[in-house]
């Protein structure tokens, strides 16, 4: 009985396949790199910013600095990474199908999301990008260096990859399910991934739309968003956000997602508040879409708007909360164990729930015209999408490693792991909170000397979460050789993908599975 | 900057920083009640504690409702709270000082209405209440006091504007917050707050054309008075600014510092109802300055007075201050 990872060991076999698990492992192997590409740019800049003048860098040098870590890392490593990754291997086998519904189109959305990365990556290396990932016109439609126009053609690229990926999702999940698998009967994980595939398939062409249009006006010279040639900058924004919020939520359901399986199954216990916890992840989503101009209240939009959108954003904390409450009920009368994949979920809890209440400060209308642009929302941010959305890529990636190499990692370094990324995380952001409030601006080479101590503090932190994300990187590839094999259920979970083989074999079950029992149905 | 969290150097900020430390607190709260129920719970349900398991919950609608219902109730009373502050911002004060700022790669331009200009400083009087209209020469700029807790963007092609009252004298920093390109983060100046009597003497001290006067000259200089004068084909200028017009398509717009701008540079969308849409666009004829000039002139004239008093304002002016004569006189405002 081959697994997936045998058959066709050729080159070829890799990048003509069509099996939803291999697709996962180059979606893994791209990510990582793009990672690495955004890393290494922090890296760069926290060094830099030990210096309140500045040191290495020229303005020009930081500006791309910051612009290229924001770029590779929103687009190309966490949109892309638990859906792509832990979504394609882990979703099919988790309703009981033998793939997802359309597997040559879920092959052309990594060709498109590669091709797009290693676009915009030569562009931000080779060219001038300084626009920070957000691309505000005037300045990136009129006034910024050509090569810019490289960048939005290889995100536009990418963006098909993220609507494909959601529409062969949104499709498996109503169509391929196992027989007696009943929408209420599905893991957690699933209803995440389908809020989040909604927003993929409706958000993402707004955005490849956006950016077309500042390439019309930046090569064709057509007023859209320019006023000197009788365009609206402010038009842009809108357009941008009602993207770029509902991506914050494509970054943070799957990772709601995993935490819901991961602590299930270290506490050993049935969720707190199923139904409640499903319903709220399409709640966010829903919500999701009306929040963006939250980002703009003080670019000169209305007051009423401004009011609007400060009360829904307000609102959205409502189901966030719910979940963290529901998880944390999880843990009553449980048999917890401390596995590394908890610990990164644990880790997700403290830090999401700072992320989160600090989020209230930002959609507080009169207090985000003090905080707005500066390192405030840089901490906010940094807390859900780091401490979030990465802690539980990690803590997912050790919970099913096993399932996807057939190898088990080795326990201790990974504890240490989760454990320094907490602690240099918070190190890292958590004095950024400090530098908002005391008035440093985003997007700061230079900055005011009695700033200085922060941004140390702050770089020192950024080396602890640098190891912790190192370490993975070294003893999960060493696990490969030296791991010892895994059985089909090394936790001891409840889900039909621990009812198959480590790895799996291709077609993923020898027999058609049938559910009888609910979700996270342990005694 | 002097305090993080507490300054109360601004009208604003005197009313958001109660504010930031209620969040402050229960941010510190939730948090506390989360840590520690995991912290409790993880190490009570450890695997094999003695602690006693059974039938396990899975849902309870009372706890459900508590956790839906209570953070509903904060976060409406929060959203509540800081709104009522956020009116303020907008608000229009009759009397207060109007000071226009313009922003530009890379440098922050004042213009007072006495004629006066500053750059990358701004002086402000301890207790006045104070307006400033933004814009920008080029890219979106953002104009932030962070003493002040306050901040606007400068977006180029329209106004913005901000109203506060400033409340403790002292120097104070101003940054560029919004990303405008290699130096963003050198676009940084100083605010001035004085008490009266150093305003007051600041003032006497520079010298310049009032920015309305600037616009008088500017008026006459365009043939402005050919239409906008009793009985040509364009409306009487000191009827128009802050009332409610009615425009050709039927459309009623208030007429402040946005519209005047645009019935300059795109004057076929402004003509107001009744007159025949004849007006020439000023489009790149005129600097950002000279548009602020010549608004401050329309807002300068006594309503009801007819645009004929500006051919007595300008012809007012000895012979040498009028744009015929080599260099403007200077004059105190």
């Amino acid at each position: 009985m081959s697994s997936y990872l045998e058959g066709d060991e050729t080159f070829w076999g890799w990048i003509y396949t069509k099996d939803h698990k291999r697709i996962a492992i180059l979606y893994l192997i791209s990510i990582t790199i793009f990672f690495f590409a955004g890393a290494v740019a922090a890296t760069l800049f926290r060094l830099e910013l030990l210096f309140p003048r500045g040191r290495f860098f020229t303005n020009d040098g930081y500006n791309n600095l910051f612009t290229v870590h924001g770029i590779m890392m929103v687009w190309f490593f966490l949109i892309p990474s638990i859906p792509a990754v832990l979504g394609n291997f882990v979703l099919p086998l988790m309703i009981g199908a033998p793939d997802l519904a359309f597997p040559r189109l879920n092959l052309a959305s990594w060709y498109l999301f590669f091709l797009g990365g290693v676009l915009t990556l030569a562009a931000s290396v080779f060219g001038n990008i300084d626009t920070g990932w957000t691309f505000y016109t005037p300045y990136s439609s009129t006034f910024s260096h050509p090569s810019i126009a490289f960048a939005l053609l290889g995100i536009l690229i990418a963006g098909f990859s993220s609507v494909f990926t959601g529409l062969n999702f949104i499709v498996t999940t109503h169509r391929l399910r196992a027989p007696g698998m009943t929408w209420f009967r599905l893991p957690l994980f699933v209803w995440a991934i389908y809020a989040t595939s909604i927003i993929l398939v409706i958000a993402t062409p707004v955005l490849a739309l956006v950016l077309l249009l500042v390439g019309v006006e930046r090569l064709l010279g057509v007023g859209i968003f320019d006023p000197t040639l009788g365009g609206d900058p402010v038009l842009f924004q809108h357009l941008f956000w009602f993207y770029s919020h509902p991506a914050v939520y494509i970054m943070v359901l799957p990772a709601m997602g995993v935490v819901s399986e991961v602590i299930t199954c270290f506490a050993k216990r049935q969720i707190f508040g199923y139904k409640l916890i499903a319903v709220s992840s399409l709640a966010i989503a829903g919500l999701g879409f009306l929040l963006w101009g939250h980002h703009m209240f003080v670019s000169g939009q209305s007051l009423y708007a401004g009011l609007a959108f400060s009360m829904l954003s307000f609102l959205i904390a409502i189901p966030s909360a719910i979940k963290v409450f529901n998880w944390t009920a999880t843990l009553y009368k449980g048999q917890i164990t401390l596995e590394a994949p908890m610990l990164y979920i644990l880790g997700f809890i403290g830090l999401f729930i700072i992320g989160g209440l600090t989020g209230l400060f930002l959609a507080s209308v009169s207090i985000d015209v003090q905080l707005h642009d500066t390192y405030f929302v840089v901490a906010h941010f940094h807390y859900i999408m780091v401490g979030g959305a990465v802690l539980t890529y990690f803590g997912g990636l050790h919970f099913w490693w096993p399932k996807m190499t057939g190898r088990i990692y080795p326990e201790r370094p990974a504890q240490i792991s989760a454990v320094l990324s907490f602690v240099g995380f918070n190190l890292t952001f958590f004095p950024q909170f400090i530098l908002g409030f005391m008035g440093n601006p985003r997007r700061y080479h230079l900055y005011p000397e009695e700033f200085q101590w922060l941004h140390a503090l702050s770089t020192g932190g950024a080396v602890i979460l640098g190891i912790g994300y190192l370490l993975p990187f070294w003893y999960l590839l060493w696990s490969l050789k030296n791991g010892a094999r895994a059985p089909a259920n090394p936790w001891n979970a409840k889900g039909l993908e621990w009812t198959t083989s480590s790895p799996p074999p291709e077609h993923n079950f020898d027999s058609q599975p049938v559910v009888t029992e609910e979700a996270y149905a342990y005694p | 900057m002097n305090t993080w969290l507490t300054s109360g150097a601004s009208s604003v900020a005197q009313q958001t920083e109660p504010l930031i430390a209620a969040l402050i607190a229960l941010a510190i709260f939730f948090v506390a009640v989360v840590y520690g129920a995991a912290v409790y719970l993880i190490f009570k349900y450890r695997a094999g504690s003695p602690a006693e398991r059974g039938s396990v919950p899975t849902s309870s609608l009372t706890l459900e409702a508590l956790w839906i219902g209570v953070p509903l109730i904060l976060a409406v009373s929060i959203f509540v709270w800081s709104a009522k502050i956020f009116f303020g911002l907008f608000e229009t004060v009759p009397g207060a000082r109007e000071i226009h700022v313009v922003g530009k790669q890379w440098m922050w331009k004042i213009y007072y209405p006495d004629g006066r200009t500053d750059v990358n400083e701004l002086h402000l009087e301890e207790g006045v209440p104070t307006v400033l209209t933004l814009s920008s020469e080029d890219v979106v700029h953002s104009f932030y006091m962070p003493e002040m807790r306050l901040k606007m963007d400068a977006v180029p092609g329209r106004y913005t504007r901000m109203s506060f009252v400033p409340k403790k004298h002292g120097d104070y920093h101003i940054l560029c917050a919004q990303y405008c390109g290699t130096d963003h983060s050198r676009m940084v100046g100083t605010l001035h707050v004085m008490k009266g009597a150093e305003y007051a003497e600041w003032k006497a001290h520079g010298h310049d054309m009032a920015l309305a006067l600037k616009g008088a000259a500017l008026f006459h200089e365009k043939g402005c008075e050919q239409c906008h004068t009793e009985g040509g084909k364009g409306p009487n200028l000191s009827q128009i600014y802050g009332r409610y017009q009615t425009l050709a398509d039927g459309q009623v717009v208030l007429a402040e510092e946005n519209f005047l701008r645009s019935a300059l540079l795109d004057p076929g969308r402004s003509i107001l109802q009744g007159y025949p849409n004849v007006m020439p666009s000023f489009k790149d004829q005129l600097s950002e300055e000279q548009i602020l000039e010549l608004i401050e002139f329309i807002k300068s004239l006594p309503a009801d007075s007819g645009t004929a008093v500006h051919q007595e304002k300008v012809s007012e002016l000895p012979r040498e201050q009028t744009p015929e004569g080599n260099q403007l006189y200077v004059r105190c405002g």
